[in-house]
């Protein structure tokens, strides 16, 4: 008998072939992650390879800066149960100051990690060897602070605000666009900055299209318009008063990044939610995805210039937000969530109004079906557009409908489960082609699977407190990451405490950012038209890219 | 052809339903609330902060520990404690919550440890010309109602130490709208 | 000499006169058309559309008037001005003049030509040279794709358009627009010729730049098109040929499809003008509705789909004319 090349396990691999310089398990539920294995820096580039070629995706690359070094963490996950590792390297700071400090780049073997290797080089000025174009991606390229270095200190004082002031105004008197090495200008072919004033990239984005007549020759998203920097704002608070941010990351979804967040400070303190909170917060969350899947199908048909199908959208999530706000308070940024409990029991009325949606929303969605989804216009306009490929979600990081359009069934709530979601019985919408159409139909799929998990539990919402009640003071020490399905994508933390009020590192996983890094590889060979349907049906929200 | 013929009139059936559709809904009532006119009753918001008022005592009940100062994420609070002239505990004298910066996370709430906050019934068109009227003073319907806490005579910060003479003697020139109050 | 004298003061006069009557109509019908459209597009969607100014917000066009009219008119630095100037006045003029053959009753019509309609669809086209120049003398990317996309849209489906009413000529044997209407005081000819009225409708659709055919001006793709870069009035006249090209197709329609002037119990012109609206009704349905296509889509539909049915049509209406002859 032949023996067939049997793929070893990532983790004997790794202590076999690799011999990293520290090792150690950990437990997925409490740590999030199954090992971390700290390697030398010139064996990144190995490791990626076998992690790529076993299907693991790069979930996402980070940096801490320890006083004397940075260490550079990699998140390496696969589709199906989740299988989290993290590999970290090294990269000492340099004692003469320019560059703060190199390490080798792994852009030639997931793309995914070409930006964010210009996010580390941004905000650490870790200069990545190998990389094509590096350059910064959220703060303006005239600017020269590193803003996640802890010798930089958080909040600008008054002259750091004018530095940044006047920086901005060079940067646009001084404008000039540098194109990645595959554009090259020919004749009859022009660029075409799409936004970041323009009605259909969806908040601040500017697409860099390189056009012949109306066919995209190549694309470059460029971000970082509405940066806020959460990830500095949240070191320099504690872990209470980080609570509003996750309400302003993803505005449109806020309800699972404070699930999210949640998760996390609960896992790394060990408190368990009583029974009633983790109903209360599947509840929300579920609803808030609808509102959002709502939000992101009535622009999306706008966009496409369905004008009509908006409002009823709109109309239907009126509704899903009357009911939030009866429990919240609030019907957009919410700050729901707190460590072991949500801020506020949700009210009597709220299960008579959501039993009266559930119907009226089934209808509604017939109606949506008839309208739209089978209209001969926008099928022609969506089918065969914009193709993922799974070779490509892989090498990006896809995650979320976009990757579940594309044939592939990953969902957190399944693979990786929190809450009381393994309880449940829902399906994972899956369509095999990959284009824009097959992406908006798992999306509405997605809004009756949430709507079957609402009916499932409003029912059954058990009795009793709607907080616990006293709480560890601190975070313990230690590293942390907790995910959840958000409804762009999984929705990644990475925490460093150490032991103190204040995290010392958190790191912010957020789908869009490598949803929309996988644009590039979607709109070459469409038209104007289609890169308007293309980057609608990724379901971006730019503060979450931006953060 | 016949494959080009069917799909051009499954083509016009579809367009057909869509028309139909949405003259089935022009027909519907328009769900248009006319804003100022009619309002949608408020089920729970989050108005601005203010304080609990105590049924029994009708006071507040602050206590100017400063656990909601170091919380509140936007940095929107400012609570000044003074001294007080007759038993030496801290007594709140000023509170104001800028609620041109106020994120509505009610942590302030969850933080404090005698339940003395709370949002402010649903105030839902607050509107001001000037910011200075977004700037809301805690303390002022309690001054107003001439509460007991708000009475009691605080050590002047400013003053030189000797509390005793400072607490017999009324403080200097008010400097602030509570300095009169608190006097 | 006095008798051409007078023959050219009266013609001015006429002129002059007709003209002001048109202008005015078309003024007050924009405002009207606008109206209705806020309206119906509003209780498509669940709103209530203009409320506020006038009854049902039936003023609500003439404060935007008063405010597009008293906006400042931006010249774009790197613009042709003279061009840039001159592109609005182009596309609203020649859909006035279009109103010179609409027959409102059977001896009211201003002037009744024998190449009938063919005049106003030549006419048209001139409007479309204001739209390319509108695009190509902003000096903006977005307004020149729109442009491009008007010129290749207009060349495709003069054709359709043109095509769907040949059946009609055949039947009547007659381009003159008066001499097509008396003849259906029979039938109408939407009994007939269905799939040319079809074809009709969805040409003049795309003719008079409406979604679904909007690619010119795709808002959510070009911003606005090839008026991108107008503001105010000049802005305003885009907006009023529009409309106007609207009306005018619909009353070419209601001429040759629903019967015109013909109709029990109410004056001709009245007729005429319920017909024209109905399927100006038609029209606002259909945009409020229906996705925008793409480009090559649109393209696709005229030359794959919309021309080879009115070929058909126009075969199938000529044999049943032979036939038609040879058997009485």
């Amino acid at each position: 008998m032949v023996s067939t090349l049997v793929k070893t396990n990532i983790k004997d691999w790794l202590l076999e072939t690799i011999k990293p310089e520290e090792f150690s398990e950990k437990n997925l539920k409490v740590a999030g992650i199954l090992f971390e294995a700290l390697v030398p820096q010139n064996k990144i580039a190995e490791v990626a390879r076998e992690y790529f070629s076993q299907g693991y995706f790069l979930e996402s690359i980070t940096a801490v800066d320890f006083s004397e070094c940075l260490e550079i963490v990699y998140h390496f996950n696969q589709w199906g149960p989740a299988k989290r590792s993290c590999i970290k390297i090294l990269a000492p700071k340099n004692a003469s100051g320019a560059p703060i400090a190199t390490a080798p780049s792994i852009t030639s073997i997931y793309k995914a990690a070409d930006w964010f290797e210009r996010e580390i080089f941004d905000m650490f000025g870790v200069v990545f060897q190998g990389h094509p174009h590096l350059k910064r991606i959220l703060l303006p390229e005239s600017s020269t602070i590193h803003p996640l270095l802890k010798s930089f200190k958080g909040e600008p004082k008054g002259s750091d605000v004018e530095q940044c002031l006047k920086l901005l105004k060079e940067d646009a008197e001084t404008f000039e666009i540098t194109y990645p090495q595959s554009i090259k200008q020919q004749n009859n072919h022009y660029y075409l900055n799409m936004g970041p004033q323009h009605p259909s990239t969806h908040g601040v984005l500017r697409l860099l299209l390189h056009l012949d007549g109306e066919r995209v020759l190549d694309a470059e998203p460029v971000i970082g318009y509405s940066h806020r920097h959460h990830e500095k704002m949240m070191e320099i608070q504690n872990y209470l008063a980080c609570w509003p941010n996750f309400g302003r990351l993803d505005y449109v979804g806020a309800m699972s990044y404070n699930f999210g967040y949640a998760l996390l400070i609960e896992k790394a303190m060990g408190v368990v939610p009583p029974p009633r909170v983790e109903y209360i917060r599947v509840l929300t969350t579920e609803l808030n995805r609808i509102a959002s899947h709502l939000l992101w199908m009535g622009t999306f048909l706008l966009d496409l210039g369905g004008f009509t199908p908006f409002f009823y959208c709109f109309d239907d999530r009126e509704k899903v937000l009357d009911i939030l706000e009866a429990a919240t308070g609030e019907r957009l940024t919410y700050d729901y969530f707190r460590f072991g409990g949500v801020d506020h029991d949700i009210p009597q009325e709220m299960v008579p109004a959501i039993k009266k949606f559930i119907p009226a929303f089934k209808e509604r969605l017939r109606d949506y079906d008839k309208l739209v989804t089978k209209n001969v216009i926008f099928e022609h306009r969506t089918k065969g557009l914009g193709l993922l490929s799974k070779e490509n979600a892989l090498a990006y990081g896809v995650t979320g409908p976009a990757l579940r359009g594309s044939g592939i069934a990953m969902d957190l709530r399944r693979d990786e489960p929190y809450s009381i979601y393994p309880e449940l019985d829902f399906n994972i919408p899956t369509r095999t082609d990959g284009d824009v159409y097959s992406r908006y139909v798992v999306r509405v799929k997605e809004m009756e699977e949430s709507l079957k998990i609402i009916a499932q539990i409003i029912d059954k919402i058990p009795a009793g407190d709607f907080k616990s009640g006293k709480l560890p003071k601190n975070v313990p020490k230690g590293e942390y990451y907790s995910s959840v399905e958000s409804t762009r994508g999984s929705f990644g933390i990475y925490l460093v405490s150490d032991g103190t009020l204040n995290p010392y590192r958190i790191r912010l996983r957020t789908p869009s950012f490598s949803n929309l890094n996988a644009i590039i590889d979607m709109l070459p060979g469409c038209l104007i038209s289609d890169v308007i349907a293309v980057l609608g049906s990724t379901d971006i929200v730019l503060p979450e890219i931006d953060r | 052809m016949i494959q080009y013929l069917k799909s051009v009139s499954s083509g016009l059936i579809s367009l057909a339903t869509g028309m139909a559709i949405t003259l089935r809904y022009a027909f519907k009532k328009p769900v248009t609330v006319i804003y100022p006119k009619e309002r949608i009753p408020m089920k729970r918001f989050k108005g601005p902060i203010a304080f609990v008022k105590e049924e029994k005592s009708q006071d507040h009940l602050c206590i100017a520990c400063n656990a909601c100062i170091k919380t509140c994420p936007s940095r929107c609070m400012s609570l000044v404690a003074a001294k007080s002239a007759v038993d030496g505990k801290r007594v709140l004298t000023d509170f104001k919550v800028n609620y041109m910066l106020c994120s509505l996370c009610s942590l302030c709430i969850d933080v404090c440890p005698t339940d003395a906050l709370k949002h402010d019934d649903p105030n839902y068109d607050m509107v001001s010309l000037t910011q200075r009227d977004l700037v809301m003073d805690l303390l002022k319907p309690f001054r107003d109602a001439g509460t007991p806490l708000t009475k009691i005579p605080v050590v002047d910060p400013a003053a030189p130490k000797t509390p005793v003479a400072a607490a017999a003697t009324p403080p200097p020139a008010p400097k602030s709208p509570e300095a009169p109050a608190a006097s | 000499m006095t008798l051409t004298g007078n023959f050219i003061l009266d013609q001015t006069l006429t002129i002059i006169l007709y003209g002001t009557i048109v202008v005015l109509f078309v003024s007050v019908n924009a405002l009207f058309l606008v109206w209705a459209e806020r309206k119906i597009s509003a209780r498509i969607q669940l709103r209530q559309g203009p409320l506020h100014v006038g009854f049902q917000g039936a003023l609500q066009t003439i404060a935007d008037a008063i405010k597009l009219i008293s906006k400042e008119l931006i010249w774009p630095r790197e613009s042709d001005k003279f061009v840039f100037w001159l592109a609005p006045i182009l596309v609203f003029a020649p859909v006035l003049s279009a109103f010179i053959i609409i027959p409102l009753s059977q001896h009211f019509v201003i002037r009744d030509l024998n190449v009938g309609f063919l005049f106003v669809f030549s006419l048209t086209n001139i409007s479309f040279i204001g739209i390319f120049i509108a695009g190509w003398s902003s000096n903006s990317k977005y307004a020149l794709l729109g442009s491009m996309r008007a010129v290749a849209q207009n060349i495709s489906y003069e054709i359709p358009l043109l095509l769907s009413t040949m059946g009609i000529v055949m039947a009547a044997g007659s381009l003159r627009l008066t001499d097509i209407v008396a003849y259906q005081n029979k039938y109408w000819f939407i009994c007939t010729q269905f799939p040319a009225f079809l074809i009709f409708i969805t040409a003049a659709l795309a003719e008079a730049n409406r979604a679904p055919f909007d690619i010119p001006e795709a808002e959510s793709e070009l911003v606005a098109g090839f008026h991108t870069e107008y503001s105010g009035m000049r802005f305003a006249l885009f907006f009023l040929g529009e409309y106007t090209a609207i009306f005018i197709s619909s009353a070419i329609g209601a001429s040759l499809f629903l019967g015109g002037w013909h109709g029990p119990f109410l004056p001709g012109p009245v007729w005429l003008l319920l017909k024209t609206y109905l399927l100006v009704f038609i029209v606002m349905w259909i945009r409020w509705t229906f996705p925008r296509l793409r480009s090559d889509q649109l393209m696709a539909l005229a030359w794959k789909v919309l021309i080879p049915f009115a070929m058909f049509n126009i075969l199938v209406t000529a044999i049943l004319i032979y036939y038609q002859k040879f058997f009485i």
